[in-house]
């Protein structure tokens, strides 16, 4: 895959998924807030705030305003805040040195005189210049303070000094209260909360625009008439009324408002109060609050009113609604980073797991991600490679959602608090929310990135105000140089990321070289050691630097807010990969073939039976992944402190990894003439993850592919891609003399019968002599070729010619496309049809297509008579019966006067993994005695003693062949019966010498009808069979069958010479379809070999000819693509017609 | 169907689009659903906003009514086969009936009785849902309708926690002190909301010596415990001052810091020592709480002990004996403590009281301004 196809699905799925979480964030809020505001409505309902203000033993407040340059506003506001009814208040205006005549306005207004007091100064703040107090009584409750200029925090923080009281009440002093919003806000700290202490509570803000105001109070609310005020309103709605309601409801608020929330003056204090140095300071208390009542394990809740208490004006000109957005942009991003150590960390619990992360991906990275996610569009539209109609649809369902959320939004506030009365009111929300996304958001989002630029460039300010900031506070010394901490932070991590990668790459080549003595020892050792090992370690290398790629990003993310919790994620993260590659080296070493996306092809029963039975999992072997998962701790533990980089050179990795992720290099696939070398020196885990990445996100075969001219197909009917004229020669009956009747169908499919150790010529010897000898009496395909390299293929192709579709047919299970097959025609044309098979018919859904072939009899484990032996177990699984008693119960079960001619087909499982027999010690010594016949010398017999369990079953199946066919040929129905022979695939545990090799089997014809036998050279396959038999049949019998066909295959081919006529698809795994065999050669991959009539086969580079085969391979993958997409694969009224009704 | 179709790249989105169209019509299903509600939602508060002003309307006439049967107007009786409206004018009537007392809110209630909104709040009393229980029992406890107090008073120790609240606030409304019984055996806490609740409702009721305080006072509940102690406060309970004491050693510190507050109501003269006594056992805030106490009731001759916290390493407790020593013996006190050598290697305190320019601020902080802030409140 090119770096460039990496980006795209990156930004693709990348903004996919985070939307889908976003959104599914959002919609959780909205329905969690429902519940809580609910039921704060009904159990507030009859509640009598009054009783409070004027109870002695309602709690202290003092309500702290802070004042900059409000001469204008200043001494009415102050009025309306005398105006609330609550006996334990005091009101302390804190002057923020305003450079106009505030103080001045507030002494006259309010009779002040300058007090003596004494300020305790439990927080560092600026100096206070004088504190006032009025002559006059009725104003006994107002303190005013006159301070230098120090910005909002600076003057709570004195507020706070100041403050006599138990609770204080943090507002701007231009903010309208509710009469009884104190009253609401005091009466959470006043109840149960589960033994939890209130700490703080926030309340509703409300968009004042508009409204209609009268000394200091709201006399009527109205919507705001101008539309940046209106769609904050729309805006604020949606955040009281359903965010913070919602994480109110979790415990989880972040966030109260700078403009009107109470706190416990103890802990605000004791928590250091309000942080002067974030224009967050507001959001910033708040995190820290929790933060110190989590690292003290203290019980607390922070609460929140849904009711309407403060009213603000909100910005109505895009430039100071940019600067507000602006700044609340860097509070953000400056409380995040302050408080970075909560992070996904677990000591904080919902804080540190859910609150801040959600304000870290979804209220911070929001805006970012949207406007990269807008550039990438931006280069994705120049480049040609988006696809508008979907485009569009997201578009409109994103616009879509956001309206529904913001129409909820409006609901909920009718429901519950109902400001806005009037039909055209709501009307006006409602068109508001629709342009929102036009008019407001893009606006938003860019205040919010001006914001982090401005942030990065140091411009920290709040209108006029410069905040100054103090020495001696670690955090703000972090603060104050940011940049340059960035940098550090970036250099620190790469060079603890290097020491960590460098002990993995340790790692995973002691695991190599594992991998290569054991399978050296276990297998044979490669001829040329040295270049195989070196191989071998290379393509670690490269596997590691990939991944590393994408430790590094994530490492270095999580190490700015954590290092300790970036080395243990990287820890975890190896140790799964590197846990990950011992099964992998596991299952090589048993199956010799690599794991790929195949395993996906599987089901969880289907993996358990198949690992179970060949012994691949078992106490010792997770014993041993345990320990080795300790190890790799101790080994992460000890390793890395003890390897000094400098940076420079610590460097290096990320650069090389990037550039190994994004250069177009890959290892040579075919370096070695052995097949089994070349998957010897993968690295395995590498293999298996571009395999799975490419089963989840696989290449659209027609973009890939041109088909070439003319129609290798000849399809009748575009809707049925494979349907075509039945053409199929009948090339068997110069070798049979037929009798009347019908003959019986034998089909004997032998597990992992490969031409490799199989007949005369098997370049690994010939281990089947009975096989051999009855080669000789039959017609004789040694150049024959399976569809599959594993059993699911068999079924489909031999019985029905059929296309593999997505992986495999047989997957589709009950969604199978109806099919004719050899099964369901001979039936229709007489035969009675049985399926026997040793183990269990569900596997890989054998079952499902037999039943679907309207198969009269399923033989099979289950359903096997008493008296039969199994397989021996090993680790609690057998496959089932062996072959020997396979073949005794279909011949006790099948009558031989019966003058219904039979369609039978035997499955064996003997020579599966872990190829014990019933008989092993004979077989053993059989395998022994087989390699004197075949005069190995010493080197071959050590070489060959590595499988030997491999080759003793073998040994066992031919015999069990052997058995079979001589109590055969003693019933009466012999002397009609056809027997075919073949293997299903070529068994892989048994190295091999070249990609085609998997598919290599023999075909045999046996039958005493023959007469005459031949050897065929020229190349068939299992595609070929049912049309050559039912071409056969008819020629002879008049068998009724269709003129329109589906099979790939176009029949069996008897030339003597090598040659090979067909071109099919051949599919390794249930993952993809690689190889495709097309006259004299053969396509894996991009990779074309030249096949020679040994079959074995010579990488060539012939670019025009690869060019000619993909294309034709192209027709097919184009055609199964279609089937894959639902496409039928016959009419309904062929297939009704030559459906045979039970 | 293809991202990036006709391009080198592509995904298989076939699936993702169905179910984007899905998704899609059921938003667009739920706006609609939505749109609709809000316009329902917007005609109904229309049409209460136009009977309210009705039914207030009728409501004032009735607040002067004299002598009978009040006459229904046939509007009303109409609309009361509806029962939203029932409980629309139930809560017109309840607000009405909470500002109103006397005669007049005896209309009321007659009103309520004659309309059988009563038999609705039964009904609500014995609903299964907590809320419509809080309902019911808050509209019979506003009408003062003592027929359902056995029961109500039963849910006095309900599980659902605003149910019990409700029904312990019925229950003192109907029946006054008395209604309090069921504090002998609460197994639940009473928040300071609903203490606070309970002694509002008890402020209508005359004062008299009730009973089972005592019991109160010594109860397991702790929460049971500081009410008490704030209803022996505010009754100023005399007799139980040995109990009250008793408190003092209280495991609870809130416990021990409402019986200091008691004590400002039902001190005697050996209150100050025996608060000057327990000072150490509380934390902070007790120890502020004692001295604020100490302030109001006066009578203390230890000397010594106040000029110790005068010389405490906190701030507001430094104040707070400064301002009972300012109170009841004077700044000369104050200031010839100081003198004889609070701050050693310091200059007199004498010197203090006019600062000269040579010295710094941290020469005299902050006694110099805890005793010029204590003399600033006294003069104002």
């Amino acid at each position: 895959m090119s770096w460039r196809e990496i980006i795209f699905y990156f930004f693709t799925y990348g903004i996919l998924i985070y939307s889908i979480l976003l959104i599914s964030f959002y919609l959780f809020i909205g329905l969690y807030s429902i519940g809580e505001t609910r039921k704060y409505i009904r159990k507030n309902k009859n509640t009598d705030y009054r009783l409070l203000a004027v109870s002695s033993q309602a709690p202290s407040i003092s309500i702290l305003a802070p004042a900059y340059n409000e001469g204008v506003t200043v001494v009415d506001n102050v009025r309306s805040l005398l105006s609330i009814h609550y006996n334990n208040l005091e009101v302390i205006i804190i002057n923020d040195g305003s450079k106009d005549d505030s103080l001045e306005k507030l002494i006259k207004a309010y009779d002040l005189y300058k007090t003596e007091y004494f300020v305790h100064e439990q927080i560092a703040t600026k100096r206070v210049r004088g504190v006032y107090k009025s002559r006059n009584p009725i104003y006994r409750k107002l303190v005013v303070v006159d301070k230098e200029n120090g910005g909002k925090a600076d003057a709570l923080n004195v507020g706070l000094n100041i403050a006599n009281h138990d609770y204080i009440v943090c507002i701007d002093v231009d903010c309208i209260l509710e009469q009884d919003a104190l009253l609401k806000m005091a009466k959470p700290f006043l109840e149960d909360n589960d033994n939890k202490r209130v700490i703080a509570t926030g309340g509703v803000v409300r968009i004042a625009n508009s409204c209609i105001i009268e000394s200091g109070r709201l006399v009527k609310a109205h919507l705001p008439k101008k539309f940046l005020p209106r769609v904050q309103t729309l805006e604020y709605i949606r955040a009281f009324l359903l965010g913070r309601m919602a994480w109110s409801r979790l415990n989880g608020l972040l966030l109260i408002s700078g403009a009107f929330g109470a706190f416990d003056k103890e802990i605000v204090i004791k928590s250091g109060g309000y942080n002067h140095n974030t224009v967050g300071e507001d959001m910033e208390l708040v995190v820290r609050m929790r933060r110190y009542m989590e690292m003290r394990k203290l019980p607390y809740k922070i609460t929140y009113i849904p009711d309407p208490l403060c009213w603000t004006e909100a910005p109505d000109t895009y430039k100071i609604l940019g600067r507000q957005r602006n700044r609340w942009a860097r509070g953000t991003i400056e409380t995040l980073w302050l408080h970075r150590a909560i992070f996904f960390n677990p000591k904080y619990g919902l804080l540190g797991m859910l609150s801040y992360p959600y304000w870290f991906f979804f209220e911070y990275l929001a805006p970012i991600i949207e406007a990269i996610g807008f550039i990438v569009f931006l280069v994705f539209a120049y480049l040609g490679i988006i696809n508008w109609p979907f485009f569009f649809l997201i578009l409109g369902f994103i616009l879509l959602f956001g309206f529904t959320y913001s129409v909820f939004a409006i609901l909920m506030e009718v429901m519950t608090y109902n400001q806005y009365k009037r039909y055209s009111d709501i009307l006006r929300l409602v068109i508001t929310a629709f342009l929102e996304p036009f008019l407001f958001h893009p606006f938003v989002v860019w205040s919010s990135i001006q914001g982090n630029i401005d942030l990065v460039r140091r411009k920290n300010t709040w209108g006029e105000m410069t905040r100054t900031g103090f020495a001696g506070d670690a955090e703000v010394k972090i603060e104050n140089n940011l940049p340059k901490e960035i940098l550090y932070k970036l250099n620190h991590a790469t060079v603890v990321f290097a020491s960590f990668s460098l002990v993995w790459l340790f790692i995973l080549f002691a695991l190599s070289t594992y991998e290569f003595i054991f399978n050296g020892l276990e297998h044979q050792f490669p001829e040329q050691i040295q270049i195989t090992l070196l191989q071998v370690l290379g393509n670690d290398v490269l596997y590691w630097l990939k991944i590393s790629s994408g430790l590094y990003v994530l490492f270095t993310a999580i190490s700015f807010f954590s290092s300790h919790i970036a080395k243990r994620i990287y820890v975890v993260t190896a140790i799964v990969l590197t846990v990950t590659q011992i099964a992998l080296i596991n299952y090589f070493s048993t199956a010799l073939v690599p794991l790929g996306a195949d395993l996906y092809g599987y089901s969880i029963k289907d993996i358990k039976q198949t690992l179970g039975a060949s012994g691949g999992v078992n106490n010792i072997i997770l014993a041993g992944i345990l320990l080795g998962i300790i190890m790799l701790w101790l080994a992460f533990k000890l390793l890395p402190s003890k390897i000094k980089l400098h940076p420079l050179v610590a460097v290096v990795l990320p650069l090389l990894s990037f550039g190994a992720l994004f250069s177009s290099f890959t290892p040579d696939k075919m370096l070695f003439k052995s097949e089994y070398v070349n998957n010897l020196v993968l690295n395995k885990s590498d293999f298996f993850f571009k395999e799975s990445f490419l089963y989840f996100f696989p290449n659209e075969p027609a973009q890939k592919v041109t088909p070439s001219e003319g129609d290798l197909f000849a399809a009748v009917d575009p809707q049925y891609p494979f349907l075509h004229k039945e053409n199929t020669s009948d090339v068997l009956t110069p070798f049979f003399s037929l009798m009347a009747e019908k003959p019986n169908v034998v089909i004997v499919l032998v597990e992992g019968l490969g031409r490799a150790f199989t007949n005369e010529g098997a370049y690994l010897g010939n281990f089947t002599p009975f096989v051999d000898s009855l080669a000789v009496k039959s017609l004789y395909w040694k150049n024959f070729l399976s569809s599959g390299g594993r059993t699911f293929a068999v079924l489909p192709s031999m019985m029905g010619s059929l296309p593999f579709l997505k992986n495999g047919f047989l997957e589709m299970g009950e969604q199978m496309p109806s099919h004719l097959s050899l099964l369901s025609l001979l039936k229709l044309n007489g035969y009675r049809t049985s399926f026997y098979y040793g183990g269990d018919s569900k596997f890989d859904n054998m079952n499902i297509f037999l039943k679907k072939n309207a198969i009269d009899e399923i033989n099979d484990e289950g359903t096997f008579p008493v008296g039969y032996t199994k397989l021996p177990k090993k680790n609690g699984y057998s496959w089932g019966y062996n072959d020997k008693e396979l073949f005794r119960c279909y011949l006790d079960t099948r009558n031989q006067m019966d003058s219904q001619p039979q369609l039978s087909v035997l499955l064996t499982v003997a020579t599966h993994s872990p190829f014990m027999t019933n008989e092993q010690e004979k077989y053993l010594k059989r395998f022994e005695q087989r390699m004197n016949e075949l005069r190995f010398d010493d080197a071959k017999k050590n070489i060959s003693r590595n499988y030997k369990d491999q080759y003793a079953s073998i040994l066992y199946a031919d015999d069990a062949l052997r058995g079979f066919f001589n109590r055969y040929s003693k019933r009466a129905d012999f002397k009609n019966t056809i027997f075919l022979i073949t293997g299903d695939h070529r068994m892989p545990e048994i190295p091999m010498n070249t990609k085609l090799d998997r598919y290599h089997v023999p075909l045999i014809i046996y039958s005493p009808l023959l007469k005459r036998t031949a050897t065929f050279n020229s190349v068939s396959t299992h595609f070929d069979i049912a049309p050559s038999l039912l071409a056969f049949l008819h020629q002879h019998y008049g068998l009724k069958k269709p003129s329109l066909v589906t099979w790939i295959g176009n029949g069996l081919d008897t030339a003597r010479e090598f040659r090979n006529i067909h071109t099919y698809p051949l599919m390794q795994t249930k993952n993809s379809i690689e190889d495709f065999v097309m006259g004299e050669y053969h396509l894996n991959g991009n990779s074309l070999f030249k096949v020679y009539p040994t079959m074995d086969e010579e990488l060539i580079e012939d670019q025009e000819e690869a060019n000619r085969i993909k294309a034709t391979f192209g027709q097919f993958k184009v055609r199964n693509e279609k089937m894959i997409k639902g496409a039928k694969n016959l009419p309904d009224s062929l297939y009704k017609k030559y459906f045979p009704v039970n | 169907m293809i991202i990036g179709k006709n391009t080198p790249f592509s995904i298989n989105v076939g699936s993702i689009e169905l179910a984007i169209i899905i998704f899609a019509l059921l938003l667009v299903a739920g706006v609609c659903f939505m749109l609709l509600y809000l316009l329902f939602v917007n005609f109904q508060e229309h049409r209460k906003s136009l009977q309210k002003e009705y039914i207030e309307q009728f409501i004032s006439t009735i607040v002067f009514w004299e002598g009978g049967e009040i006459a229904i107007p046939a509007k009303v009786s109409k609309m009361l086969r509806y029962s939203y409206f029932r409980q629309f004018i139930t809560d017109e009537l309840l607000r009405a009936k909470r500002d109103l007392s006397g005669i007049t809110g005896d209309n009321l209630r007659h009103l309520y009785e004659q309309l059988a909104l009563n038999e609705d709040s039964v009904d609500k009393l014995n609903s299964f849902l907590w809320h419509y229980k809080v309902q019911g029992i808050h509209e019979l406890a506003i009408m003062e309708q003592g027929t359902e107090l056995e029961q109500i008073h039963l849910l006095t120790t309900d599980r659902n926690e605003f149910v019990r609240k409700e029904a312990q606030i019925a229950v003192v409304k109907l029946s006054g002190f008395e209604g309090l019984r069921f504090l002998d055996a609460i197994p639940y806490s009473l928040s300071n909301w609903q203490q606070i609740n309970l002694i509002a409702q008890l402020s209508g009721v005359p004062a008299m010596n009730f009973t089972g305080i005592e019991k109160w006072l010594q109860s397991s509940n702790e929460s049971v415990v500081v009410f008490a102690l704030k209803l022996s406060g505010m009754y100023q309970r005399l007799e139980l001052r040995q109990t009250v004491a008793q408190c003092l050693v209280h495991p609870s510190m809130q416990v021990r810091m409402e019986a200091v507050k008691c004590f400002q109501h039902i001190y005697d003269e050996t209150t100050a020592a025996l608060l000057i006594q327990k000072y150490h056992q509380g934390n902070k805030q007790y120890q502020l709480t004692s001295l604020h106490v100490l302030f109001a009731i006066g009578g203390t001759t230890d000397v010594p002990f106040l000029l110790s916290q005068f010389k405490a390493e906190d701030h507001s407790i430094k104040l707070a004996a400064a301002r009972i020593l300012a109170k009841y013996h004077g700044f000369s006190l104050l200031e010839a403590f100081v003198n004889s050598g609070l701050t050693n290697n310091r200059r007199p305190f004498c010197e203090w009281l006019s600062p000269k320019e040579s010295q710094t601020h941290s020469d005299v902080y902050p006694w110099y301004d805890i005793i010029q802030q204590i003399k600033s409140e006294q003069t104002t």
